[in-house]
């Protein structure tokens, strides 16, 4: 299975990656540039995804309306997501949570590596 | 933004620096309250912006010479890196985001209702920053640590209006489409 990590930041998606594969997941990646970049990814892959990870602010599509678009169609509303973000206030967590219902996490950054772990352990398996 | 709201949000900007130094950087913040008068970076440097537009008009820059740029860079990534290359760059504006985004959430007693904008950031030599908005107070934030020193410069305007963007409305309905479109194809 496979993770897709979406984010404009590449040092940031490297960061993400290396958290995850140092915490003993051994999935594959697929990597996004900003939202319009991860609705290909996600479109042609959907079937391998086991969890999306995703920034808020990027350039040509948000992650919000990425993920407002994924919960919209039912192929890919069920695969777990994650919003990944230095947006931290309250009114930015209940948008994305409006925008995907089945939202399956907000993490805040900067983070720990501890808490991202403690924060996908309980949707991927090892 | 009356004179109290401004001194918090300084004060937040100055704990997000700390925050972010300490969590994903691994350095403890040094500030240094001395006030450097404004000039042009003498060494090579990599200069960092990120606006704010709302209730707050205004930006934070960051500025670290090149050596202290792959510095940085190195901490987020456990990896040593030695040249200023597109990397780098990503990775400053990257900090530089994150300063802002805890900015935010920790000054939401001075301020709420703004957006932050995407960071831009430049390198070369002799850069100097200047603050172009009318009625703004520029803080000077002097940082060191075990990896060098960084100069932070807040602007902050009097003036704004607050801003919410109101979710995602904008594109999701273009997603879907395309979406549902790319799982058609694939299940046909």
């Amino acid at each position: 299975m496979k993770i897709l990590v979406v984010d404009d930041s590449a040092v940031q998606r490297k960061m993400i990656m290396m958290i995850i594969r140092k915490a003993g997941f051994e999935h594959e990646f697929l990597e996004a540039v900003d939202g319009k970049d991860a609705i290909q990814k996600l479109g042609l892959n959907y079937q391998d995804i086991a969890l999306i990870l995703c920034d808020w602010s990027m350039p040509n599509m948000s992650g919000v309306e990425f993920l407002a678009g994924v919960a919209k169609v039912p192929a890919v509303a069920r695969i777990p997501c994650i919003m990944v973000t230095a947006e931290g206030t309250e009114d930015k967590i209940q948008a994305a949570r409006k925008s995907h219902p089945l939202l399956a996490g907000y993490i805040v950054k900067p983070f720990t590596p501890e808490l991202f772990k403690e924060k996908i352990e309980g949707i991927l398996k090892k | 933004m009356t004179d109290e709201q401004k001194k918090l949000f300084r004060q937040a900007c100055r704990e997000a620096i700390a925050e972010v130094y300490e969590t994903t950087l691994q350095l403890k913040a040094i500030f240094d309250e001395g006030q450097e008068p404004l000039q042009a970076a003498q060494d090579k440097s990599v200069i960092a912006t990120i606006g704010f537009a709302g209730s707050i008009e205004g930006s934070l820059v960051m500025i670290v010479s090149d050596r202290m740029a792959c510095g940085l860079v190195s901490s987020m990534l456990g990896m040593e890196i030695e040249v200023v290359d597109l990397e780098v760059l990503d990775g400053v504006g990257e900090i530089l985001n994150m300063i802002a985004g805890v900015t935010k959430r920790k000054g939401a007693l001075a301020a709420s209702g703004f957006e932050i904008c995407i960071p831009s950031v430049i390198s070369g030599e002799k850069q100097m920053c200047v603050a172009t908005l009318k009625h703004t107070e520029l803080t000077t934030i002097k940082v060191g640590s075990n990896k060098g020193s960084a100069l932070f410069l807040l602007t902050l305007a009097a003036i704004g209006h607050e801003r919410r963007i109101p979710g995602a409305q904008r594109k999701d309905h273009e997603a879907a489409q395309s979406l549902q479109d790319l799982v058609n194809d694939k299940e046909v």
